[in-house]
């Protein structure tokens, strides 16, 4: 008997094969709809991943856990905790190339990068999102109609199936499999490390400017006519006022400021934390009028340009966790959608007039514009993003149920890992490639052994 | 740049320091039983903070091996400021009927792996009159209990061996520290329900590192725990015997 098979007679469990001890416990996707018992291991060591281990049960990847669509566990699953895999494992100054490992936060490797004068241009919102979950939901970051998603920087990755070990793939390599992981809600394998291109940083602060829109109609225009030529463009709207008048941010770097590579922002191990909601609602229809006029009243336009250092740039959600904390224990809703260019001023009037129908206050509306194409579940494709957040009450099922037959009508697509509720069959008809992605994850894991309350939903 | 060897590199708290000794600028010497661990840890100082690496391949459990490990590595580090000793194991199973063999191993990882270290870097440290060694006790060698016994042991074994290590290298110019650590979230006590919270390894290690100038002979950390085990070791025998922790 060879000295493997001999190891894996005795490694029968996670427990011994992760070489990690459980802990049991509820696991709960960010936006509160979901909760389920599972036991979760955090593996120190590569012996976790040195070897095939087809005994193996059903498992699935977690990184810092702030996925809302509860993708990163399953009611009486393992789930496997990557966070200590936060390490930097090579750096190529030259080209900019830098391969880390996948629990990593992005806060982290972006203050890595900014010292060394690169940086990644598309990030999710939140510094304490880890490389894992963004490769896992293709994340988009701050103007995707010219950054694309993602997977655009994602050169390589090392990728673990306990049928065939860890191995190395790229897109030239191991093309369908390297499609279907980027975007893949982690359901093809656990993502070890990553090799990521990151560009040249020419500054480490953005002038921004606020354009005031009347309405998100006029904001999807200027969406579409300012990404071109800037950095950072993204909408904000105050649903609580009639027609949704909002701002366009819009954001370049400060080419002109002298030779800044060194990110002055605030060091990451006081990166706030998401979540630890209040015990009860305080996002209420007057709570929400309220909180916007003072948005808008701190961010209204003026005749200079902010200046805006690069972390709040890229995550721009730290330092206002309390927002969603405002919600209470019972969570929120995000329905975020890419719905075409076309269609995209129907969209938003009928969402505006399903909000009063069902008489929930929208508390916050906020925009980007999209162009490229769409692979497998990717939330991808040419038209704009528009996302809603709603307390989670129990009128708000009702409204979301319109909002998806609404998205169908339109020819949009949900944001998959937004919504821990959509169900699938929305996702199989938004997604042309639904059954081709289903058929490649039978490829890569025929043992199905990925799976998360995301996949079971979803029917993957 | 003067280096610093850490045992048990690769996890916990000692992958904490190594870090914090990187992020103070001295070279590092980690030592860790997996070869693939090892070069990520390097790989990760060496990007984030331009520092040397030395990776030494060694296991606890075999402190001879270790000992000849580390004296054929130590002449490339240079000179050395530090040895430090968060080596540890601990078995669930320990709870006074554990098998010799797993006893033996309790004993080898936590005591005589950390002894088979200092004896061949201390006289380094002695030859430059200057460096300190820093090992880490447990609350649990506080008082003895029917769990962790002989773990606990191994490590009241420790803080007598650093207590004696002192009284040595007093007026050498060397040092010997030991800290008593309480809860850290650490592999250790992953997936434990405790009665207090757990310490990021992190914090405690930039406090080693604030530390590691000064002169005495043990110190608690987190600190709080200084109060709690006053209290486990006041507790009258006739009430400590009923209690189950």
């Amino acid at each position: 008997m060879s000295s493997n098979r001999r190891r894996r007679c005795i490694l029968p469990t996670a427990e011994n094969w992760l070489r990690a001890s459980p802990a049991s416990g509820l696991l709960r996707s960010f936006d509160g709809g979901v909760e389920a018992s599972a036991t979760t291991y955090r593996p120190e060591r590569y012996a976790a991943f040195a070897e095939p281990v087809p005994e193996a049960g059903p498992i699935i990847a977690r990184g810092a856990g702030l996925s809302y669509a509860a993708a990163s566990f399953r009611q009486g699953g393992s789930t496997i905790d990557m966070q200590c895999f936060d390490r930097i494992l090579a750096f190529d100054g030259e080209n900019g190339t830098v391969e880390a490992e996948a629990g990593i936060t992005m806060a982290s490797l972006q203050e890595f990068l900014s010292k060394r004068g690169w940086y990644l241009p598309v990030q999710p919102g939140h510094g304490r999102i880890t490389l894992g979950g963004c490769i896992g939901a293709d994340v988009h970051g701050k103007n995707p109609a010219v950054d694309g998603n993602f997977s655009s920087s994602v050169v390589g990755m090392r990728l673990f199936n306990p049928d065939v070990g860890t191995r190395e793939i790229t897109a030239a390599s191991a093309p369908e499999l390297f499609a279907a992981t980027c975007g893949g809600y982690g359901l093809t394998g656990i993502i070890v490390s990553a090799r990521l291109a990151t560009r040249r940083l020419p500054c480490t602060t953005l002038l921004v400017k606020a354009v005031p829109v009347a309405d998100p109609i006029e904001g999807g225009k200027t969406l579409r006519a300012e990404a071109p030529e800037n950095d950072i463009v993204y909408s904000w709207h105050d649903f609580t006022v009639a027609e949704g008048p909002g701002l366009v941010f819009v954001g370049r770097f400060d080419r002109e400021a002298a030779g800044a590579s060194s990110d002055p922002s605030r060091p990451i191990a006081r990166s706030p934390r998401l979540g630890g909601a209040f015990p009860i609602r305080l996002h209420a229809r007057w709570t929400t009028r309220v909180l916007n006029a003072v948005y808008h009243r701190l961010n209204r336009p003026a005749a200079d340009l902010r200046r805006l250092e690069l972390r709040r740039a890229l995550f721009p959600i730290e330092g206002r966790e309390a927002y969603f904390r405002l919600f209470g224990v019972k969570g929120f809703h995000e329905y975020q959608a890419l719905v075409p260019d076309e269609t995209y001023p129907d969209y938003v009037r009928e969402v505006r007039a399903l909000g009063k129908r069902h008489d929930i206050a929208i508390t916050l509306a906020s925009g980007k514009a999209f162009a490229g194409d769409s692979r497998l579940l990717q939330f991808g494709g040419k038209g704009i993003c528009f996302a809603i957040n709603l307390p989670r009450t129990n009128r708000s099922p009702a409204m979301l149920g319109d909002l998806d037959r609404l998205l169908v009508a339109v020819g949009g697509r949900p944001n998959i890992i937004k919504d821990s509720r959509l169900p699938q069959a929305v996702v199989a008809a938004c997604y042309p490639e639904y059954e081709r992605f289903r058929t490649l994850l039978r490829a890569a894991d025929p043992a199905r052994r990925f799976r998360s309350e995301l996949s079971e939903r979803l029917g993957l | 740049m003067t280096a610093v060897v850490v045992l048990g590199a690769t996890a916990g708290l000692g992958r904490a320091l190594s870090r914090s000794a990187a992020a103070r600028g001295f070279d590092v010497a980690l030592v860790g039983q997996n070869p693939h661990d090892l070069a990520a840890e390097a790989a990760n100082l060496s990007c984030r903070y331009g520092v040397r690496t030395f990776e030494i391949t060694a296991d606890g459990s075999r402190p001879a091996e270790l000992a000849a490990t580390l004296r054929g590595r130590l002449a490339e580090l240079g000179e050395i400021e530090a040895l430090l000793c968060p080596i540890g194991l601990s078995l669930t199973s320990d709870d006074g009927s554990i098998a010799l063999a797993d006893a033996g191993r309790l004993i080898t990882v936590n005591l005589l792996s950390v002894i088979a270290a200092v004896r061949e870097v201390v006289p380094c440290l002695l030859a430059r009159r200057s460096g300190v060694v820093v090992g880490f006790g447990s609350v649990a060698a506080v008082r003895g209990r029917g769990a962790n016994v002989v773990y606990a042991a191994a490590k009241r074994a420790l803080e007598s061996y650093f207590e004696s290590l002192r009284h040595q290298l007093s007026g050498s110019g060397v040092r010997a520290q030991l800290y008593r650590l309480g809860y850290l979230d650490t592999g250790q006590t992953y997936g434990k329900r405790l009665l207090f919270p757990k310490a990021s390894p992190q914090l405690i290690a930039d406090k080693i590192f604030a530390n590691l100038e000064r002169d005495f002979g043990r110190m608690t950390l987190p600190r709080y725990w200084s109060t709690l085990t006053c209290i486990v070791c006041l507790i009258p025998w006739a009430i400590y015997r009923r209690l189950r922790f």
